[in-house]
C-alpha cells in the first residue's frame, strides 16, 4: 500500500489545529522502503503492519530511530502519531501529561476532550504497594469495558512500581535499592519526591502510566533489557534479572509502550492496552513503541 | 482477588510425600522454606490460592526452586491449580520448573465476545495418559457458559503458545523415563 494513500485521508480528517501542529513535528514516515517527507531518523516514524518486537528493536536499534508505529487495519491510528509528534515537539509537557496526548481530540475543531476517565495515585514507598494496587483495581473494575484487564492491569502497575522505587540513585549514579539483601528492607524514595501512577480510559483504550521524580533511566541500560528480553535467538528467557523480565512483562501485556525520561529529573513509562477485544488478540497485537531521552 | 503481598506456605500430606499450599502473592516481599525436602520422592505444589506473580517473584521462585532441587534432585514436582499467570511465566522462561514435573491441573482463560467478559476455567490433566512423546496429548475443554449471557465461551488465548508448558512438562517426565 502508498504510504501517501494510507496518509492522505487520514491527515486531511484532523479538525484540531494543536495536533495539526504536533503531528508537523514529525518530519518523515517510513513504511517499507517508501519514504514520506525527509528522512531524519531522530525525526520520522517508523511505520510496520504486524512488525515482531524482536524485529522492531533490531530496526530502531540499526537505524537510530525512536518511534515505531505499528498500522492498525491497515491504517495509521492517529493517536500512535500523535504520542510520537508530542515527544518530538513537546517533550517536557508530554512527561508531565501524557494522558493528554494518548487521547487527543483530533476530530473535533474545539479542545473539549473525548471523554476520558482517569485516576492518579501518588505513592512514596513499597509498604504502599498494596493499597495502589487495590485503588487501580477499584477504579478497572468500575466500569464494564475496562473490568476485564483487571489482572493486565495489576501486572503492568506491579512492574512499573518496582521499577519506580528502583529509581533513586546516589550522588555516583549507583541505584540505591540495588543490592538490597534485606528482603524486609522498606524502598522509598526522598522525603520531598513521590511517585505518580495514572490511569486513564476512553472507548479505545487503557493508560498506564508512571512518573517517577529521578529521571536516572539510562537509554543504554533500557536498549540493553529490551535486546535482552526479546532477543529473537532465544525460545526462551533463562531466569533473567527483574528489569529485563519486568520489561518484557510490560511490552507482552501492551499494544502501545513508551517511555520519555529527562536526565536527573523525571521518567515516565507508558503502556497503552486495546480495550473490547479478547486476551488472545490482545496477545497478538504489534507493538508499537516510542523512546525519547533528553 | 487479593492484592496482598504476604506469601505463607501451609505443609499438609506425608513426610515422603508432602502436599505445599501456597497462599498469596510471589513478590520478592516474602520467602519460602527449602529446608525439610530432603529425600523425598513427590511434591504437590498447590497454587490455586497464588494471587500474583511479578518479575522479583520469578527469581523468588527459582530460588525456592533450586533449593528444593538440591535437597531432592529426582523428585517429582506435581503442580495443582496453577494460574493463568503461572503457566504464561512457564512459557516464557526456562526451566521455571527444573527437573521432573507434572501438571495436575491448570486454569485456561475463556472469552465471551458479546459480552466483552472474562473467566478463568480449571482444567484436570491427567499427564499419565500421554504417549511417549513431548508434544502434550489433546487437550479438550468443556465447554463453557458465560455467567452474563449463557452463551459458549471461546478459549481466549492462542492455544499452541499456551499450551506450551505441557510438552515442557512431559519433557522432563520423558527425561526421565529414558534415565537422562
Amino acid at each position: 500500500m502508498k504510504l501517501s494513500k494510507l496518509l492522505r485521508s487520514r491527515l486531511e480528517s484532523i479538525k484540531n489545529p494543536e495536533i495539526h501542529e504536533i503531528l508537523n513535528a514529525i518530519d518523515g514516515l517510513r513504511f517499507g522502503r517508501e519514504t514520506y517527507g525527509i528522512f531524519d531518523p531522530a525525526r520520522t516514524v517508523f511505520l510496520g503492519d504486524n512488525v515482531p518486537v524482536a524485529a522492531v528493536l533490531e530496526e530502531m536499534s540499526r537505524r537510530r530511530i525512536q518511534h515505531f508505529v505499528q498500522l492498525q487495519g491497515n491504517s495509521v491510528f492517529l493517536p500512535n502519531l500523535t504520542v510520537s509528534g508530542a515527544m518530538l515537539l513537546v517533550a517536557g509537557r508530554f512527561l508531565r501529561d501524557p494522558v493528554r496526548y494518548f487521547f487527543p481530540t483530533i476530530y473535533s475543531s474545539d479542545s473539549t476532550p473525548a471523554r476520558v476517565r482517569r485516576t492518579t495515585i501518588n505513592f512514596q514507598s513499597s509498604r504502599d504497594r498494596d493499597a495502589v494496587l487495590s485503588q487501580v483495581r477499584d477504579f478497572v473494575i468500575a466500569e464494564k469495558i475496562t473490568k476485564p484487564l483487571e489482572e493486565t492491569t495489576r501486572i503492568i502497575v506491579d512492574e512499573m512500581y518496582s521499577n519506580a522505587l528502583q529509581a533513586p540513585i546516589d550522588e555516583n549514579g549507583i541505584r540505591i535499592y540495588e543490592k538490597a539483601k534485606d528482603r524486609d528492607q522498606e524502598m522509598a524514595l526522598g522525603p520531598r519526591q513521590v511517585a505518580k501512577l495514572t490511569v486513564a480510559n476512553d472507548e479505545d483504550r487503557l493508560l498506564i502510566s508512571m512518573e517517577d521524580p529521578c529521571g536516572s533511566l539510562a537509554p543504554e541500560s533500557l536498549w540493553s533489557s529490551l535486546t535482552e528480553a526479546f532477543d529473537p535467538g532465544a525460545s526462551e528467557m533463562g531466569i533473567p534479572n527483574d528489569a529485563r523480565l519486568g520489561m518484557k512483562i510490560m511490552i507482552d501485556s501492551c499494544s502501545e509502550f513508551a517511555v520519555v525520561s529527562k536526565k536527573n529529573i523525571m521518567t515516565s513509562v507508558n503502556c497503552s492496552v486495546k480495550l473490547g477485544v479478547s486476551g488472545r488478540d490482545r496477545s497478538q497485537m504489534a507493538k508499537s513503541l516510542h523512546f525519547k531521552f533528553f | 482477588m487479593s492484592n496482598k503481598s504476604e506469601l505463607v506456605m501451609e505443609r499438609q500430606g506425608t513426610s515422603a510425600e508432602p502436599i505445599l499450599v501456597l497462599i498469596g502473592a510471589f513478590t520478592g516481599d516474602a520467602w519460602l522454606p527449602f529446608a525439610g525436602f530432603t529425600g523425598i520422592k513427590k511434591l504437590v505444589i498447590d497454587l490455586a490460592n497464588v494471587t500474583r506473580m511479578n518479575s522479583t517473584g520469578v527469581r523468588q521462585w527459582h530460588i525456592w526452586m533450586k533449593g528444593i532441587r538440591a535437597e531432592s534432585p529426582n523428585a517429582l514436582v506435581v503442580l495443582r491449580n496453577c494460574p493463568r499467570f503461572f503457566i504464561e511465566t512457564m512459557n516464557m522462561i526456562y526451566e521455571f520448573v527444573p527437573g521432573p514435573h507434572a501438571i495436575e491441573s491448570f486454569v485456561v482463560p475463556m472469552y465471551c465476545a458479546d459480552c466483552d467478559q472474562s473467566q478463568d476455567t480449571l482444567l484436570n490433566y491427567d499427564q499419565s495418559a500421554t504417549d511417549d512423546s513431548a508434544a502434550p496429548s489433546e487437550i479438550v475443554v468443556p465447554e463453557v457458559a458465560c455467567e452474563s449471557c449463557g452463551k459458549p465461551m471461546e478459549l481466549d488465548c492462542v492455544e499452541k503458545t499456551y499450551l506450551k508448558f505441557l510438552a515442557k512438562s512431559n519433557d522432563s517426565l520423558l527425561k526421565v523415563k529414558r534415565g537422562f
